[in-house]
This record gives C-alpha cells, structure tokens and sequence, in this order.
C-alpha cells in the first residue's frame, strides 16, 4: 500500500497581531478508509497563451460520475509552476 | 504590508517507482499584484451535531456577500474527524468540491461572486392610529404615535433575522442580509409575508415602492459544507481575504 502525505503550513508575522502559523498533515486515503491512494497522473506543466477556458483534467472529467459516487481524490494546481492530480 | 506565505508539500516513497517530492511555496498577495493580503477571518472550529439524519444540512461556512469578488481570497477548510468513514462534502454555491475525508484539508481560491439582496421601500402612508401595527419577518411594531415618521422609525428601528433597514421620513428600505430570492417582493404594491393591523378606518397602510426591481439573486459561490453524519463532526476553516 502506498503512503502519500500532503501537507500545508500557512504563516504570517504579521498578518495578525500575533503570529500565525498552521500546520496539517494528512495521508491520502481511499474514500472511507486507511488504504492509501494507489494511482496518481503524475505532475504535468502547460504553458497557457491564451485566455480560453481548458480543461486540465479530462481524466478527472471522465471519471467524474465515478468520483461523484464515492471515490476520493485530491487536486493540486500552482500557478506557473506545476501542475499535479491525484486520484484513486 | 503583510507577508502571509503558504506552502503544499506532497511526499510518497511508495506511491510512483521513484520518490514523489513536491514542494511550492506562495506568498499570499492581493489581486494582481505585490502587496501582501491583509485581511483574514481566523482560524474557526465547530462541530455540526443534529437529533435526526433528516435534519442534516448544509452549513454556510463564508458568504460571497460579505467579501469583494474576484480577488485573491483563500479559504483553508479540515475535517478533524479520526474516523475514516466520515466526510464533509464541500459546495461552493451549487457546485460540490467534493468530499473532506477524516483528516483531510483543502486550500483554494475563492472568487467571492455574490448574487443580489432583495430590497424594498416600505412607507407608512395615510393616518397611523395608536395600536395599529406592521409584522414583518416575524417581528410586530405597534404603533405609540399617530405620527406617521414615528411609526416608520419605530419598524426601523427593530432588529430583523433576515433583513436590513434604514429608514428616511416616513420611509424604511429593507434590505436582505444575504444575497438570495427571497421572493418576498410581488410586486409594486405589495409584499409577501407582513401583515398590517389597522383600526378599521382604512387610512392606514403599508405600501411598497421599488418594485420588482428591488428582486434578489442567490449567490452562486456561497461556501457551504454538508456532514456525513450527525453524530457530531467538527471542522476547522479559514479564509485570508483582501
């Protein structure tokens, strides 16, 4: 069984008066369950030139009715820099 | 100027033949520039616990209304739930995100695009006698003076679950507290739901002004969650904003 792990940490000195540092850590699971994610489409890069609405997911598209049902995935997007999905 | 920086960091020796290892690391700024977002709704917690499966619903976490749209918002949401069963599906207005599994978060932008609030010019018209009342939104005014100004400012001066007021003479403008069709407004002359007590002379009445016009929209990026469970699950959220 695979093991991946995604986490976020959000900090600022001074946003607040007081220092703001979150942190959560998860591993990726299957819907319902301690399985971990077995799949993934691996990270891609695009270079966009146009602004036209595109689908960078037509994976996640045609699985969709199947996601919809009970299948659990995670989506990471940045902008200009990488783009990765997950899922199950 | 603020430095809020976030970072996403997904790891897995196991998952691909060879070690997945990303890393990125954003600086949280306004739209379309450098200056750092200054605004944020801290960090909440709050277990959802209802008596019957029946009457789980949807919890609006943050409301387009009450930010400016299209700008560089985040939101950050957890389930803190241990028990991996259990999931909050995520909406943004009618659109589901999807599900939050037990320990899992989100952070994503945020366009805020809120709908329009429902508004309406009510104005005591006509003789006011003491006694005579207005019941509006589940709150009743009775009249104390035949002054029709004082009557008005009396209703605006209550305090609506739904509804805004100000008032001007002898005139309140309602206004929704939430974007949505409320459907309260039929029309130039009339309203559904109040009801006007007078003596029986007739010369009192209520009339509004605005019109359909004044119909609202319902926002269709509302931020909502929906428990799996009702036996008690709690989430943690928070939105930076400009």
């Amino acid at each position: 069984m695979a093991t991946t792990t995604a986490a976020i940490t959000l900090t600022s000195a001074d946003l607040l008066t007081d220092a703001l540092s979150l942190s959560a850590t998860n591993t990726l699971y299957k819907a319902g369950s301690t399985v971990g994610l077995d799949q993934t489409t691996g990270m891609a890069r695009v270079h966009l030139t146009a602004t036209t609405v595109v689908d960078i997911f037509p994976q996640l598209i045609e699985a969709s009715i199947a996601l919809k049902i009970n299948l659990h995935g995670f989506i990471f997007v940045t902008n200009q820099r990488m783009k990765l999905n997950l899922l199950q | 100027m603020a430095t809020t920086t976030a970072t996403i960091t997904l790891s897995s020796l196991d998952l691909l033949s060879d070690e997945l290892a990303l890393t990125t690391t954003s600086t949280l700024t306004n739209a379309g520039g450098a200056t750092g977002v200054t605004q944020a709704s801290g960090l909440s917690r709050k277990t959802l616990t209802y008596d019957s499966d029946a009457e789980i619903i949807h919890t609006a976490l943050h409301r387009a209304g009450d930010y400016a749209a299209d700008k560089a918002n985040k939101v950050y949401i957890k389930n803190t739930s241990t028990t991996p069963a259990e999931f909050f599906i995520i909406k943004v207005g009618d659109e589901s995100l999807g599900r939050l599994y037990a320990g899992d978060w989100a952070f994503f932008p945020w366009s805020a695009t809120s709908g329009t609030k429902e508004t309406f010019v009510v104005t005591a018209t006509g003789t006011v006698a003491v006694g005579e009342s207005w019941e509006f939104d589940g709150i009743t005014t009775v009249s104390a003076s035949t002054a029709l100004n004082t009557f008005a400012a009396a209703v605006s001066a209550q305090v609506y679950p739904n509804w805004t007021t100000i008032v001007s003479s002898a005139a309140v403008t309602f206004v929704a507290r939430y974007a949505a069709s409320d459907g309260v407004i039929t029309g130039d002359t009339a309203i559904t739901g109040d009801v006007l007590v007078e003596s029986g002379d007739g010369n009192f009445t209520m009339p509004i002004t605005g019109g359909t016009a004044g119909a609202g929209a319902s926002s269709q990026s509302d931020i909502s969650i929906l428990p799996s469970v009702r036996t008690g699950m709690t989430y943690e959220t928070m939105l930076i904003h400009e």
